[in-house]
């Protein structure tokens, strides 16, 4: 035993698959709130459950589906309190429900990245540099506009472009393989 | 479906802006009802946020590791792990510190996510703001207002009449070249007016006297005694932004102080001088101070220092303060009670220097002095790039504390590690210590380029090197001439080129042990194997006296013809099958199998039409192959060869090139047995044998290297019968190639040759490729009977053309004489088959002992090309090894290499080394180095604060020949060093760093030693010297978030108990994630140099200190020491007795009625909560004492846990 936790009872690394997936759970949140900021809040919200409940998991069960359940519930409720502010309801349901998606093979994010990796590979140096100041770094876009002398507007239109071109990329990478 | 509709245009705009900055809540709104609308776009939708993700799981090592460009920034220094990674891993191990022990209670706590890092624009030292989470229109407001904000350089810091009020100021002025304006030149001309050849600007140079000064035709950049006709001074006060210098976008203005310094420096005469690190350390005399203080010459030099600024010093600290702060600075541990107890009762005059004598001469020294050499040397126990897998290099660890125990003169620890092996018939114990340069971080990852790589591995050594030794940061001019230092492009590649010269290939094959390495074997094995050496060395003398022999001449002219005819160029002893392919006739073929003939039905195969040896062998156009009843000689412990032909196909597909094999069981669902051999797109082979379980043992030839593709070429895989990966080799036309074993596992069975079918396939699932001149021997064959059927064609060749001996060239007559020593020279064949069969002895014992990564030198002269931008693949001039001209020169016979490097460092009159290494020194013991810049001593470095300290401290290291022990011995038992740490208020204001040594030093412990110094109090620590690392409790979940799949550190398993306890400096560092106590406590990855640990606060560390079940164990441990081995103590004498032990000193009487206090409460929340009693007095894993009383031993953990965190005892003072 190394140290004294709510998952001592479990016979795997709650706490490492947990972080393992964090990464997956930011994209999957960030696709039910379309906002970082609101997606971070899930995110804490949904890591703070599924800890609470780390002995509730099921051994064996794909913690991956497991833990998507607890943020889209998480999102509900968020979109809930949202529609209570607002006055109207924006996110319904069923929208949630077609956000959440089905459920997919364990190895397809690692897939995805490595995918994603090689086809960094093939872009332009400036591009690649672009990207990574912006998503590896987490530099803003308004300070990279600054610095390429461009409108934010125009950097972001760029970068969305070059994520289009990596889209493509990844699935025909996929497809190959 | 619209295409492209109003709609759709506007969702297209809402993706691309919602990952680059928050939507408006009508943005929101509007994303909602467009998603609603269409589950297209709610598949669109989640790609593209599914896109982002990936994007943002990426980290810098990842990236790096494949040379995808990124922002400005040293290439090798790559963080490890994403944003989000580090974030989530900060969270757990918060929740887990808090959830531990001392509190009880079940803390949930992650950290709101902070705003990512940002950097200031221009040096305004203002921050961006955010972008408002509204409109475009607002975006563009943002944007203009931040432009609006930056500094206008040309309106700034201007006074109504600049030059006339910098003129007056001048006056005032004294000033001195080095102190005053080489800095300012440094920051602001340089850039473009200095050592940068490429980069200069109108042709002027400032960093040179004789640039500075020289005759720009008729003007001048700058005339010594007229400020006002000094073009340099001109330009400084020109109005117009295109003529100002420096220019207003390089965004350095000169401030009026800087402009009135270089106008008071020109107008007195412009004195110029070298910079002070380039000059000979000068002989100094310490200078004569009235006062009667000090005890060395240490004290004389900070002394006057300190008169100078109205300082004076502090008394001598009590004998408590000192016996702890010598011992952590000696020994990195605190004294032993007895050792505390043996000072304290010293009434001698020399009882301090008996004291700091007993302490040199304490194995632990090396321990904790090696440390730092450790993070200099960037030793660590893993690549450090990609899969990070385990690299065995502990013997080097070890090397340096033995080393520093035995006080071993600076000169030759340092030339030993530089180039032990060119020194005359180099030991072991020399060759491990050149594990210096291999310390490097390394790859193996799949498309990793391997001319990239030993560029960066170059790069990383010479710059190590530079750090270490010169005091010099070269690593910018890897792609460019230095900015500041006289260190041009082509001179750092020449310092490169003593790196350039090595043997180890540039993949690390993810394993442990990447060549070149030296076995170290263990005590049990010791005898054996270095038997087993000699043995095989005797062998292989054998073998190359017959081969060297004068017989062969003769022989080859006698018998030229016969060779040419030969069936087998290596003696045929256990060949199995031998199917040469060369008589295709009515699509059969035949073969010999155990010495008999079958005819083999070719069915779809056709006969190959580009053999270079003339008509023979087939190819698969298409799928399909052909089956020969052969039963293959896999029996438990048989060795194996298999030689080959093969063609590789013409399109290059992920499918097999062309495979041999014999798996069974494969339709009836059974695990699969047989073994196969297959290569696949990337110009790999694999050999895999299966046993009866369905897995086996398995390598991988690597891509690194890899086939080529659309030819013939000759294959032999060897398999030595063990049962570890590494018994199987690779070889390529003769040559050697490196496998790859991510795992290094061992097999599982024994018994993998029970079920082994009796068939041998070729070709079968394979798409393409050909054949020719299989041989399958049962034994074992050597390297060079693996060339000699590489060359069987060739030999038949020579033998018809060249029947004289004397008509051969020197490779030709090679070749010839290995086949007379293989093939008919029967006491050379008899010692080849003998050495043969020591081979699986060979590498069973290999694989069982320790191995340590040494540096080799390859033949032939050290050069480098020039790396043009520092790009691999741009390649400018070669140029051969050399020191930079701003040194003395350095002395060679014949080309130079690292042992000239090596002694040319620690010529007398060398300016840096001494300095480097001194200053070094001073900065472990005194907090801050004389110069505080300890790795950078180059112009843009800090300029020393006692000059002539600096340099006498050099000199006397040089002369008392390079001593450690004694210098550091000089520095502990000066004055300067002795006197209290205590600082008033006003101590604080004048000199806030204490730079100027009025009080002893003190600071926060370094990781290692608070965690050393908790297990010494607590009487756990296992003072064990040496050995393979350790791996101590740590958090879960710290590896395997950065982990690849594969990675054979991916999994962290604590060690068992009886191994924890260990000193710090044996705990496994894992470059990609290190222990996390040690990281909270700024300890470096050690994925590059570093002589200088920063030094900072962070709530982190309280968490580690209060929680870290490390800590917490150590405290109920000595809780338990304290109940048991005192029951008729009370409380006082307990609390004593406790601080004492800790602290180091005795309590006071504030501090005895704090702790009662604290006792009473634990006592209290404990008395009411059993169970969390019993929890705290059950942490760790060492046996607890079930017969105390659990209230009790909770109650003294955690007050002697409080103790552990006591100012006083994570500082040094």
């Amino acid at each position: 035993m190394h140290v004294l936790r709510t998952s001592d009872s479990l016979p795997f690394d709650f706490e490492a698959e947990l972080a393992g997936l964090q990464p997956q759970l930011r994209y999957f949140a960030l696709s039910l709130t379309g906002s970082m900021h609101d997606a971070e809040e899930v995110i804490q919200n949904a890591n703070r459950i599924a800890l609470e409940k780390a002995g509730e998991f099921e051994v064996g069960t794909n913690l991956k589906a497991w833990l998507f359940k607890i943020a889209s519930l998480q999102a509900k409720s968020f979109h809930r309190n949202q529609s209570r502010k607002r006055g109207y309801e924006i996110v319904d349901d069923e929208l949630l429900e077609s956000l959440s998606g089905d459920p997919e093979p364990e190895d397809a994010f690692e897939n995805e990245r490595a995918a994603l990796l090689s086809c960094l590979e093939q872009l332009r140096p400036a591009h690649q540099e672009l990207i990574t100041s912006r998503y590896v770094h987490g530099r803003k876009v308004s300070e990279l506009a600054l610095e390429h002398e461009i409108l934010p507007n125009a950097l972001a239109q760029k970068l969305f472009r070059i994520r289009n071109r990596l889209a493509d990329c990844i699935q025909s990478r996929l497809q190959e393989s | 479906m619209k295409s492209a509709s109003g709609d759709d245009r506007e969702f297209e705009n809402l993706l691309s802006a919602f990952s680059e900055r928050e939507l408006t809540s009508w943005e929101h709104d509007r994303l909602w009802t467009l998603l609603k609308e269409s589950p297209e776009r709610v598949e669109r939708w989640k790609k593209e946020c599914r896109l982002v993700g990936l994007l943002e799981s990426l980290n810098a090592a990842d990236v790096g590791a494949r040379g995808i460009a990124m922002a400005p920034g040293n290439v090798l220094s790559l963080p490890t792990s994403s944003p989000v990674e580090k974030r989530f891993r900060k969270g757990v191990w918060i929740r887990i510190a808090a959830v531990a022990a001392v509190a009880g209670a079940a803390i949930l706590f992650f950290p709101k996510p902070g705003e990512k890092k940002v950097t200031p624009v221009a040096e305004a030292g203002r921050e961006v703001p955010e972008f408002p989470a509204n409109s475009n229109e607002l975006l563009l407001e943002e944007y203009e207002r931040v432009v609006a904000s930056l500094p206008s350089t040309a309106s700034q810091n201007r006074p109504a009449s600049p030059i006339v009020n910098a003129l007056a100021t001048s006056k005032t002025m004294d000033v001195d070249f080095n102190n005053d304006i080489r800095p300012i030149l440094a920051d602001k001309c340089f850039h473009c007016h200095g050592p940068d050849e490429h980069s200069r600007k109108a042709d002027l140079r400032l960093d040179t006297e004789a640039g500075a000064f020289a005759d720009l035709g008729g003007y001048f950049a700058i005339k010594p005694g007229d400020a006002e006709e000094s073009e340099a001074v001109i330009r400084m006060f020109e109005e117009d932004p295109d003529s100002i210098m420096p220019p207003p976008e390089f965004h350095k203005p000169l401030t009026p102080e800087e402009k009135a310094k270089i106008i008071a420096w020109i107008n007195s005469g412009a004195e110029w001088k070298g910079h002070w690190a380039f000059e000979p350390v000068a002989e100094t005399e310490s200078p004569e101070v009235d006062e009667k203080w000090g005890v060395n010459e240490i004290d004389a030099f900070t002394l006057a220092a300190m008169k100078d600024r109205g300082l004076t010093p502090n008394p001598e600290a009590d004998r408590y303060t000192l016996a702890r702060r010598a011992a952590l600075d000696i020994i990195g541990l605190p004294p032993t009670p007895e050792e505390l107890e043996q000072f304290l009762n010293d009434e001698s005059d020399s009882a301090y220097e008996d004291y700091v004598d007993r302490l040199l001469a304490s194995p632990h020294y090396g321990e904790h002095r090696g440390r730092f050499w450790l993070d200099a040397a960037r030793f660590a126990d893993t690549h450090g790039m990609h899969l990070d897998n385990y690299r065995e290099m502990w013997a080097y660890r070890d090397w340096v504390i033995k080393a520093l125990n035995a006080n071993m003169p600076f000169d030759q620890f340092a030339t030993e590690q530089l180039a032990g092996d060119l020194l005359e018939n180099p030991t072991d114990e020399q060759l491990i210590a050149t594990g210096f340069n291999r310390n490097n971080i390394s790859t193996s990852e799949g498309g990793s380029i391997p001319a990239e790589l030993a560029a960066r591995y170059m790069i990383d050594r010479t710059s190590t090197m530079s750090t270490v030794f010169l005091g010099l940061t070269t690593g910018c001019a890897a792609c460019h001439d230095h900015k500041y230092d006289p260190i041009s492009q082509r001179e750092f590649y020449s310092l490169a080129a003593f790196f350039n010269n090595s043997t180890d290939p540039a993949m690390d094959g993810n394993m442990r042990d990447h060549y070149p390495t030296l076995v170290v074997p263990k005590e049990e094995n010791r005898g054996e194997w270095e038997a087993l050496t000699a043995t095989r060395e005797a062998l292989a003398d054998k073998v190359a006296s017959f081969k060297n022999g004068e017989g062969v001449a003769a022989w080859w002219n006698r018998r030229a013809g016969e060779a040419g005819k030969l069936d087998h160029p290596v003696a045929p002893e256990g060949l199995a099958l031998y199917l040469p392919l060369d008589d295709i006739k009515d699509g059969k073929a035949s073969a010999l199998v155990y010495g008999e003939s079958v005819s083999v039905d070719l069915q779809k195969a056709v006969p190959a039409s580009d053999h270079p040896y003339g008509k023979r062998g087939i190819r698969f156009p298409e799928r399909g192959g052909l089956q020969i009843p052969f039963r293959t000689p896999f029996t438990p412990g048989s060795e194996v060869t298999f030689s080959y032909w093969l063609r590789t196909p013409d399109e290059v597909t992920n499918q097999d090139m062309i495979r041999l094999d014999s798996p069974a069981n494969k339709e009836k669902k059974l695990p699969q047995t047989g073994w196969t051999i297959s290569g696949g797109d990337r110009g790999n082979l694999t050999l895999n044998i299966f046993d009866k379980t369905g897995t086996g043992i398995r390598n991988l030839m690597p891509a690194e290297t890899p086939l080529t593709p659309r030819s013939w070429q000759h294959i032999a895989i060897r398999y030595t019968g063990g049962q570890a990966n590494s018994s199987i080799t690779f070889f390529v036309d003769g040559e050697r190639r490196f496998g790859r074993r991510n795992t290094d596992t061992q097999g599982k069975s024994e018994k993998f040759a029970e079920h082994l079918p009796e068939l041998l396939k070729i070709g079968q699932s394979a798409v393409t490729g050909g054949i020719s001149d299989l041989r399958i021997f049962s034994r074992s064959l050597s390297p060079e009977e693996m060339s000699l059927l590489k060359n069987e064609f060739e030999l038949r060749r020579l033998a018809r053309e060249k029947p004289r001996f004397d008509e051969l060239t020197t490779g030709e007559r090679e070749l010839v004489s290995s086949l007379y020593a293989h093939r008919f020279n029967e006491e050379a064949i008899a010692a080849n088959l003998k050495w043969m069969a020591t081979e699986r002895r060979h590498d069973y014992l290999y694989a069982r002992n320790p191995t340590t990564q040494i540096f080799q030198e390859e033949e032939g002269g050290a050069m480098a090309r020039i790396l043009i931008r520092g790009e691999y693949d741009n390649l400018g001039e070669a140029v051969p090894a050399a020191t930079p001209a701003v040194f003395p020169a350095m002395e060679t016979k014949g080309p130079a290499n690292r042992l000239d490097l090596a002694k040319w460092l620690f010529r007398p009159d060398h300016p840096m080394t001494a300095r480097v290494t001194v200053n070094r020194l001073w900065q472990n013991v005194f907090g801050t180095g004389l110069v505080k810049t300890a790795g950078d001593f180059g112009i843009m470095g800090e300029k020393p604060t006692h000059p002539g300290l600096l340099d006498f401290l050099a000199k006397r290291f040089i002369e008392s020949g390079w001593d450690m022990k004694a210098m550091l011995r000089f520095m502990v038992t000066s004055a300067t060093y002795r006197q209290s740490a205590v600082r008033s208020p006003a101590m604080l204001a004048s000199d806030p760093e204490n730079r100027f040594l009025s009080a002893g030093p003190r600071r926060r412990l370094d990781a290692e030693v608070i965690r050393d110094q908790a297990l010494a109090v607590s009487g756990i620590l296992d003072r064990k010297i040496g050995g393979e690392s350790v791996r101590p409790y740590q958090p879960p979940g710290v590896w395997k978030p950065v982990a690849f799949a594969g990675s054979n550190t991916r999994e962290f398993v604590q060690d068992p108990v009886e191994k924890i306890h260990r000193r710090s400096v044996y705990t496994f560092w894992k470059r990609t994630a290190i222990h996390p106590a040690f990281s909270a406590f700024n300890a470096p990855n050690r994925e590059e140099c570093s002589v200088v640990r920063e030094r900072t606060n962070t709530p982190l560390q309280a968490l580690v200190l209060l929680n870290d079940v490390q800590h917490v164990e150590a405290a109920r441990v000595l809780a338990e020491t304290l109940l048991k081995n005192s029951p008729e103590k009370d409380d006082a004498a307990r609390i004593d007795d406790a601080f004492l032990r800790v602290v180091g000193h005795p309590a006071e009487a504030a501090d005895r009625t704090d702790l009662a206090a604290l006792l009473e409460m634990a006592r209290n929340q404990y008395g009411s909560d059993i169970g969390k009693a019993k929890a705290l007095h059950g942490t760790g894993d060492l046996p607890h004492d079930e017969s105390l009383d659990p209230v009790e031993a909770a109650s003294w953990t955690l007050l002697i846990n409080a103790l552990m965190n006591r100012d006083d005892v994570i500082n040094q003072s």
